[in-house]
C-alpha cells in the first residue's frame, strides 16, 4: 500500500509539474525566463560590487539576533493548537484512512514544506552573508545553511508540539530549548557572526533529531484532532483562495460576505463557542413585518456578528463619511465648512469644489457597502426590488446620516448644508445598492462604488462647469428622486 | 366564463445549453391537487426542466404559473422551489431562516409551519444552530421545511428525498400527499426505486430531454 501512495504522488505530482512547465512555456516562455534570470544575476553582482565596508563596524548585533531566533521559537506556542501541515479532503479520505503508516502519506507534503522553508532560509542567509562583511566586518559563510536548517527545525518543533500535545509535551519546553540553542556559544545566532564551521553542528543535530521525531510521531496513528482540523483548514484555504480570486476580479469585500462562515470555521478549528450557534443575535423581525425590515435585519445581523475590530472600522468609516458629506454638501463647500467659522472655512476651501463632493461620495460608498449586508439574489422570490433596496440601505443610511447630523451640530451647520449632505448620502447609497444588484457584480465592487460616486457628484461637476453652482442642491434632490424611482 | 388557470402549464418547452439540446418539446400540465413525480435516468434533464420551469434558465416555449408568465412577480408569489443541493445562508440559524423566509414571502404563518416541520423532522433542539455544522440530510430537512412551511399553491422540489432517513421520507411523502389533497400542486423529481411505493403520484418520465407519456 505504501508503494501505492508513492505511485499516486509520482503520477499526480509529475503530471502537475508537466502541466506547470507547459503553462509557463506558453504563457511566459522559458527563454524569456532565462533572459530575466541572467539580468537578475548581473544586477545582483553589480549590487554586491557597490557594497563598501563601513568606516567602523556596527557593534553589538548578537543580542538582537538572539532575540529574533527566540521570537521565532516562542511563536511555536501560539501555533500549538492547529497543525502546521494538513491533508486536503481527498487525501484525507483516500490515503489517510488507508492501512499505511501516516508518515508515508504525509511525507511528501512534509518534505515539500521543509524544502520551501529551507530555500527561503538559505536565501535570507545569502543576503546576510553578502551584507555582513560590509556592515559588521565579518565573514559568515555558514549563515545560509544555518538559517535554512533553523527554519526546518522550527517547523519540526511546531509539528511535534501539536502532535504530542495530548501526551504532555508542552510548547514552552520546545520554545525554551530553541531559545537556549540560539543563545549558547556556537549556537544559531553565532552562525551569523562568525566563520567557524562548528556552528553547523547544532542545526544539523536538531534537524536530524527533529525529522526523526516527526517520523516517529506518525508511525502508527494520526494526532487526535488532525483529521477534523485538516478538513476545517482545507475549507478555510479554499475560502481564502476564492476570496483572493474574487479580489483579483474586483470583488474587494468578498471577504466580508463570507465572514460569518469563516468565523464559524475558525471556532470549529479551535473547538470554541460559536462553531455550532451564534454568540450574538439581534431580535428577529416580527412575522407581520414588511419585507424591507427582513433585509434591514439581515444587514444589521451581519454587522452585529462581525468581529469587534471590523465593527469599529466600519463605524469609524461611517462617521468619517458622514462628517465629510456634511462638510462638502452637493455643491462642494456649500455645506458646514463652507459657511462656518473662518478657521473651518479655510478647510472648506481646501476641500471645496466638485472634486470634494466626489471624494465624499466615494467615502460614503465605501462606508455604506460595509453596512449593506450580504448581497441578496432575489432569484425566484416574490420580492420587489424597492423593498430590497430600502431594507439594505436603511442601516447604512441611518449610521452615515447620524454622523452627518453630529458633524453639522459640531460645526454649526446651516439647514441648507445639512439637507444637501443628506441628499448626497442617500443618492450614493441608493445607486451603489441598485447598481450592484442590477449588474450582478455586487455593491462591494469598486466599479459600483465609482459609478455611485460619479453619478452623485455629477450635478456638482456639470453645474460648476456651467457657472451655476447654486442650482446644485435642487439638481441633487431631483437626481435622488429619479434614482429612487428606478426599480432594479 | 373561463376555467381557473392551471397551477403549471408548460407548452413546447425547449432548452439548449452551449449549443446542445437538453430539453425538446416538453409539454405537460399540472392541475390543482396534482402530485407529479418526474423520473428519468441521470442526465435526462430533470433538474434542467425544473429550473427552466421556474425561470432560472433561458428557454423557448411557454411556461405559465396560474396563467401568468413564470418570471412575473405574481407567478413567483404562487410557487416555491427547493433545489437538490440545499441553498442556505451559512451565517443564519435554522430559526432565523424560518423567520426570514416567512417575512420575505409575506406569509406570517409560514414561520410557525416551518418550525412545525423542523420539529417533525427531529430538529427542534437544533433551531438555534448554524446549518453549516449539520449533515446533508439535516440541511435537506431545513430546505424542505422552509418550502413546505410556506404552503404555496405550487411546490416544486428537486430530489427532495435525497439524504433523508426512512422516517423522514415517509413524513415528507405524507406531507406532499396532504398538499395535493388540500388543492396544492406538487412537482418533484426522484429516482429511488421505492419512491413510488410511498408516494402516490402521477408519473412523468423524461428520457434524453423528451417527456414520455
Amino acid at each position: 500500500m505504501t508503494a501505492g501512495v508513492a505511485y499516486l504522488r509520482r503520477r499526480t505530482v509529475g503530471r502537475a509539474m508537466r502541466a506547470y512547465r507547459d503553462w509557463v512555456g506558453r504563457a511566459v516562455g522559458w527563454w524569456t525566463i532565462v533572459y530575466l534570470i541572467a539580468w537578475l544575476v548581473i544586477f545582483v553582482i553589480a549590487g554586491l560590487e557597490t557594497l563598501t565596508p563601513l568606516a567602523a563596524p556596527l557593534g553589538g548585533p548578537r543580542p538582537y539576533l538572539v532575540g529574533v531566533f527566540v521570537v521565532a521559537f516562542m511563536s511555536v506556542i501560539l501555533a500549538r493548537r492547529a497543525p502546521p501541515l494538513i491533508l486536503d479532503r481527498r487525501d484525507l479520505f483516500r490515503l489517510g484512512l488507508a492501512p499505511v503508516p501516516p508518515w508515508s502519506v504525509l511525507r511528501w507534503r512534509f518534505m515539500l514544506k521543509a524544502a520551501g522553508l529551507c530555500a527561503a532560509g538559505v536565501f535570507v542567509g545569502l543576503v546576510w552573508t553578502a551584507l555582513a562583511p560590509a556592515l559588521f566586518w565579518q565573514a559568515t559563510p555558514f549563515a545560509a545553511p544555518v538559517i535554512g536548517l533553523v527554519l526546518v527545525a522550527r517547523f519540526c518543533a511546531a509539528w511535534l508540539v501539536y502532535a504530542y500535545r495530548a501526551v504532555g509535551l508542552r510548547a514552552w519546553h520546545v520554545a525554551l530549548l530553541g531559545s537556549v540553542l540560539s543563545a549558547v556559544p556556537y549556537g544559531f545566532a553565532d552562525a551569523l557572526l562568525g566563520a567557524s564551521p562548528v556552528v553547523l553542528v547544532a542545526p544539523i543535530v536538531v534537524v536530524t533529531l527533529g525529522v526523526a521525531s516527526v517520523r516517529s510521531s506518525l508511525a502508527e496513528e494520526w494526532p487526535p484532532r488532525f483529521a477534523s482540523q485538516s478538513l476545517v483548514l482545507t475549507q478555510l484555504q479554499a475560502m481564502r483562495l476564492m476570496q483572493l480570486m474574487a479580489g483579483m476580479a474586483g470583488f474587494i469585500r468578498q471577504a466580508a460576505a463570507d465572514g460569518g462562515e469563516r468565523r464559524r470555521l475558525l471556532a470549529a478549528l479551535y473547538d470554541t463557542p460559536g462553531a455550532t450557534r451564534p454568540s450574538r443575535s439581534l431580535p428577529l423581525p416580527t412575522v407581520e413585518a414588511p419585507v424591507w425590515r427582513a433585509f434591514a435585519w439581515r444587514a444589521l445581523t451581519h454587522f452585529w456578528r462581525a468581529p469587534w475590530w471590523r465593527q469599529v472600522t466600519t463605524l469609524s468609516l461611517a462617521l468619517l463619511a458622514g462628517g465629510l458629506a456634511a462638510m462638502v454638501g452637493p455643491g462642494g463647500g456649500a455645506g458646514a465648512l463652507g459657511t462656518a467659522q473662518p478657521s473651518v472655512g479655510a478647510l472648506g476651501s481646501l476641500f471645496g469644489g466638485p472634486l470634494a463632493v466626489f471624494a465624499a461620495a466615494i467615502l460614503v460608498a465605501r462606508a455604506g457597502t460595509a453596512l449593506l449586508g450580504p448581497e441578496f439574489a432575489v432569484g425566484v422570490l416574490p420580492v420587489d426590488p424597492y423593498s430590497r433596496t430600502l431594507g439594505r440601505v436603511a442601516p447604512a443610511a441611518a449610521a452615515i446620516v447620524f454622523a452627518l447630523l453630529a458633524a453639522s451640530v459640531l460645526f454649526g451647520d446651516a439647514a441648507g448644508g445639512l439637507f444637501s449632505g443628506v441628499a448626497l448620502v442617500l443618492t450614493v447609497l441608493l445607486v451603489v445598492e441598485k447598481y450592484g444588484s442590477w449588474s450582478g457584480a455586487g455593491a462591494a465592487r469598486w466599479e459600483a462604488q465609482l459609478v455611485a460616486a460619479l453619478l452623485a457628484a455629477l450635478p456638482a461637476f456639470v453645474l460648476a462647469a456651467f457657472g451655476v453652482p447654486g442650482w446644485t442642491f435642487g439638481a441633487q434632490i431631483g437626481l435622488l428622486l429619479v434614482v429612487s424611482l428606478i426599480g432594479v | 366564463m373561463s376555467a381557473d388557470p392551471a397551477p403549471l402549464n408548460v407548452v413546447d418547452l425547449r432548452v439548449r445549453l452551449a449549443g446542445v439540446s437538453v430539453l425538446d418539446e416538453v409539454t405537460f400540465r399540472l392541475a390543482a391537487g396534482d402530485v407529479a413525480l418526474l423520473v428519468g435516468p441521470n442526465g435526462a434533464g430533470k433538474s434542467t426542466l425544473l429550473r427552466a420551469v421556474i425561470g432560472l434558465l433561458p428557454s423557448h416555449g411557454e411556461v405559465e404559473i396560474f396563467g401568468r408568465p413564470n418570471r412575473s412577480m405574481s407567478a413567483r408569489s404562487k410557487f416555491v422551489f427547493s433545489p437538490d443541493d440545499p441553498a442556505l445562508y451559512e451565517d443564519l440559524t435554522l430559526r432565523e431562516h424560518a423567520r426570514l423566509n416567512a417575512v420575505l414571502y409575506g406569509r406570517p404563518d409560514a414561520d410557525a409551519h416551518a418550525l412545525e416541520w423542523l420539529g417533525a423532522f427531529g430538529l427542534e433542539a437544533r433551531l438555534d444552530e448554524y446549518p453549516g455544522t449539520h449533515s446533508r440530510g439535516m440541511r435537506q430537512k431545513l430546505a424542505l421545511a422552509l418550502a413546505l412551511g410556506l404552503e404555496l399553491p405550487l411546490t416544486i422540489l428537486d430530489e427532495p428525498f435525497n439524504g433523508l432517513d426512512i422516517a423522514s421520507q415517509e413524513l415528507l411523502a405524507a406531507g406532499l400527499q396532504a398538499r395535493g389533497a388540500a388543492g396544492g400542486a406538487v412537482l418533484l423529481t426522484g429516482h429511488q426505486r421505492d419512491l413510488e411505493s410511498v408516494l402516490e403520484a402521477r408519473r412523468l418520465e423524461l428520457v434524453d430531454g423528451t417527456l414520455r407519456a
